[in-house]
């Protein structure tokens, strides 16, 4: 990465074309596709990209910063949970209200949470993050506005509108939003891992104190860095929301916070396009699970998240690095 | 002015006495060391000057302005950098990135969100030349965990020195080298810490009464002796206490 | 409320309070002793409550039977765990939580495949089954019972720590581990015992709840999050913190379910939220990082 900057532009550019065509090509597949594929298989996609959304605003506090917090589904449910209200409690469709409220709460929330949790460390702040979360999770369960036909969560979410005239989301173009909302965070999150701030991070993942001896504030940064993960969380819980037709309070709970920790877990922490690929595992895993015995699908999460930890500590995206690295020699 | 001002300092562990009643002065360009036996307190003394520990009682001046109660990176802000006796830098991240982010510490593109890191050019440029003046730019992509020990105490140097720091404190910069590796650091320090003001402590002696413009002695925690380096050769009682008590 | 009512629910509130310290403790001692954070161990809890249903329910044997065997599977799936992954991941906190969680969801798993999903109603004792007339208040028995039986294991805990000599080698070990290990304390066999006592809390906890809270699938992740708003009042490494914290929540929860039973499922992490904010090294601690 160094050498590359301190070459002449002109072959910067040429290699970095190289770099990203096969990005590219995926890229372009994966936005035709939807069009030719059966109608499941467009659902799948699109639960795969918003929880790669999902699983990548994890790692950056997960695997960048070094923060195990097991409570960021609590974002993801409350944003979902926020666009869920506006849509069929108070019977605002639009997706320009839904989703920047949705991400406005979950940002809020993360910064109440954030004071709380960045008072201790290590060990404390996950046991306390895993606290908060049940907290959460309690209030979301008692609150009796939050309940449908007697039964807990918000049924009859539609696709939001969106202010085209004779435009309205059908379930592939909805796949394809999904996807570009995706390609958007993956951007915006590229951008944010290589920027000054995102060193920092990796730096205060390493010895958090040896950081603030050379001059950083790393109470500051680990707080904004748990805010901005909760606000990409956040755009993951509006997109959920809108095409899963109903949220639950499992939705902000224990089980999809350690679902997204699996993700990254699996799919490599610490890199960015390894969440995604163990988002999209997750999630195809899941349904052919679902198909043979859905009943044993806790059993199989179980065991992934245990082996991955004993035997495959950096996860997928370790070892793709490395054929990356085989394919493309520097 | 003077760089440090320390007044009436006390620390103790529970009931366990560190430091006593410890008052001393740093003016600007001077080097000063601290020599003392083991347990003198001389880290203990970098770790409150520094922030890493709070004082029990006294008062601490940088540059005129109080920092006793101030956090650790608000005193590097002003100007303030220590290296450690253990090594203690970003293992698991490369040289060139310990360097970029020891230097960006007291930057304000420290909070920049978007922009590439390695595209704030003359950081890049920084950390180039400060890597070859430790002659290990030819490493720089290699994890800091994987170079030898005299490399990574040269690294130490260099990330105390990255922030261009109004007063540096250098903390057994040649502890676990071979003395051939102490030489070449004694001369990378005189070299690369000219008309800086530098507390040192070190127990290499040579290395010390080289570099120092003044020596302090120290002793459970108490001043017991402060000179030239000439003074203290001709001071009877240091050398019995410490010189005497062996090399290390 | 009325006079009785306070005392019923102060009754109440320390044997919920017992059952809380008794998974605490062993939460408290895994960490403050060998460093691991066991997350499983609410799981191991479930899985005592449930083998102690089958002994007691199932095939007829007696309680105390049931409390035995709840407590001595839940010790050998606690040491499986340790012994397959935990001890490959020392110091590694992380990694230890993770695989834990791992854990709770295959133990949970495996006692639905087991037991099926069906909850299990409270059961106890024949002998303990009745209740007792006091000052004009009528009280089950079995709650007694389940405050005698914290008394009992607190006296315990404190004899073993204080009086016997593995109970100093750990108490040595929660200070300072470099120094254990030069004393030649072999630390590694220590662990073993001590991460099956601990998981034998665990499941006798299991089988003495199972008296008030029946056995549920959900008590996997339930009771851990109550058990670790124990450990955050208590604070980490120190039996005495749990105890205390056990008995706080206990009785604090049995009066707010009393009194405002709108927040009662969440208000007690609110207490944990007050301790991190104005105390984070939690009541009794000290020793927290």
């Amino acid at each position: 990465m160094v050498a590359t900057t301190l070459e002449s532009s002109g072959r910067l550019q040429k290699k970095n074309i190289i770099r990203f065509a096969p990005i590219l090509i995926i890229g372009i597949i994966l936005f035709i596709l939807p069009s030719f594929i059966p109608h499941y298989l467009v659902g799948l996609f699109t639960l795969t990209f918003i929880f790669a959304i999902f699983a990548m605003s994890l790692d950056i506090v997960l695997g960048y910063t070094g923060l195990l917090s097991i409570m960021h589904a609590s974002f993801f449910g409350i944003a979902a949970y926020t666009a869920a209200v506006l849509m069929v409690k108070m019977g605002i469709n639009s997706f320009w209200v839904g989703f920047p409220c949705g991400i406005l709460i979950a940002g809020i929330l993360a910064a109440i949470a954030g004071v709380v949790l960045l008072r201790v460390h290590g060990i404390y702040f996950l046991i306390a993050s895993l606290c908060l979360g049940y907290m959460v999770y309690s209030i979301t369960w008692g609150w009796d506005y939050l309940e449908m036909y007697q039964s807990k969560g918000i049924m009859g979410i539609d696709f939001p509108g969106i202010g085209i005239p004779g435009f309205t989301f059908t379930e592939v173009s909805y796949c394809r939003f999904s996807f570009l909302l995706f390609l958007l965070c993956f951007y915006l999150l590229y951008r944010f891992v290589n920027s000054p701030f995102g060193y920092s991070l990796r730096g205060i993942r390493e010895d958090e104190e040896r950081m603030q001896v050379l001059g950083y504030n790393t109470w500051f940064y680990k707080f904004a860095v748990f805010i901005i993960g909760a606000l990409f969380a956040g755009v993951a819980g509006v997109l959920f929301a809108y095409c899963n037709t109903t949220v639950e309070p499992e939705h902000l709970g224990f089980s999809y916070s350690t679902y997204a920790i699996l993700m990254v877990i699996l799919g490599g922490s610490g890199t960015l396009f390894g969440p995604p690929i163990g988002a999209a595992l997750l999630v195809f895993l899941e349904f052919y699970t679902g198909i043979v015995s859905p009943e044993r699908w806790p059993l199989i999460l179980g065991l992934i998240l245990i082996l991955t930890i004993m035997f495959s500590r950096g996860g997928i995206g370790l070892h793709l690095q490395r054929l990356w690295k085989k394919v493309l020699p520097s | 002015m003077k760089a440090l001002e320390i007044k009436n300092l006390y620390k103790y562990f529970g009931g366990i006495q560190a430091i006593h009643d410890l008052s001393m002065n740093l003016d600007e360009g001077i080097k000063k060391a601290i020599i003392g036996p083991n347990g003198a307190g001389k880290t203990t003394l970098f770790n409150i000057i520094n922030g890493l520990l709070p004082a029990t009682s006294g008062k601490i001046s940088l540059f005129g302005r109080d920092i006793t109660h101030m956090s650790i990176h608000q005193r590097t802000q002003l100007g303030l950098a220590r290296s450690f006796q253990t090594t203690r830098l970003l293992f698991e991240l490369s040289l060139l990135d310990n360097i970029m982010l020891a230097i960006q510490g007291t930057q304000s593109s420290r909070f920049g969100l978007f922009r590439p890191v390695m595209g704030y050019s003359h950081i890049v440029a920084k950390a180039q030349k400060l890597l070859e003046l430790v002659d290990l730019w030819e490493k720089r992509n290699e994890m800091v965990l994987n170079i030898a020990h005299g490399e990574q105490r040269k690294m130490e140097i260099a990330l105390s020195l990255a922030s261009e720091p109004r007063l540096l404190l250098l903390d057994e910069p040649a502890s676990g080298l071979t003395t051939s590796e102490r030489a070449e650091i004694a001369q990378l320090i005189l070299r690369l810490t000219e008309n800086r003001t530098i507390l040192i402590v070190d127990h290499d002696m040579d290395l010390v009464f080289n570099i120092s413009d003044r020596i302090l002695v120290l002793h459970y925690g108490k001043i017991i002796s402060e000179g030239t380096p000439d003074e203290i050769r001709a001071n009877e009682r240091v050398m019995e206490i410490y010189l005497g008590g062996g090399e290390d | 409320m009325t006079f009785e009512q306070i005392f019923i629910n102060l009754l109440n509130g320390i044997s919920f309070g017992v059952i809380l310290f008794l998974l605490a403790s062993g939460l408290t001692m895994v960490y403050g002793i060998m460093g691991i954070v066991n997350l499983a161990h609410g799981a191991l809890y479930m899985v005592g409550a449930y083998v102690g249903w089958s002994v007691a329910i199932q095939h007829g044997f007696s309680y105390w039977m049931a409390t035995l065997t709840g407590g001595i599977v839940a010790g050998f799936v606690g040491l499986v765990m340790e012994r397959a992954t935990l001890r490959y991941l020392y110091r590694q906190i992380n990694e230890q939580v993770l695989v834990t969680i791992g854990f709770i969801y295959v133990l949970t798993n495996l006692t639905q495949w087991i037991w099926g999903p069906r909850p299990r109603a409270p059961f106890t004792a024949g002998m303990l089954s009745g209740t007792i007339q006091f000052w004009g208040c009528s009280y089950p028995i079995h709650r007694l019972t389940v405050i005698l039986i914290g008394i009992v294991i607190s006296i315990a805990i404190w004899w073993f720590q204080e009086k016997t000599r593995i109970g100093a080698m750990i108490q040595a070990g929660m200070d300072d581990k470099e120094m254990t290990m030069g004393l030649g304390i072999n630390l590694n066999r220590i662990s073993v015992i001590l991460f099956f006592i601990c998981s034998f809390v665990a499941g006798f906890a299991g089988v003495i709840g199972a008296q008030l809270l029946g056995a549920t699938l959900g008590q996997g992740f339930h009771i851990l999050g109550l058990a670790l708003v124990v450990v955050i009042i208590g604070g980490t490494g120190s039996v005495g913190g749990a105890l205390i914290g056990g008995l706080i929540l206990g009785i604090f929860d049995s009066f707010i379910n009393a009194l405002v039973p709108q927040i009662g499922m969440w208000a007690m992490y609110l207490i944990a939220v007050i301790v991190l904010l104005v105390r984070p090294q939690g009541i009794m601690g000290g020793r927290m990082k």
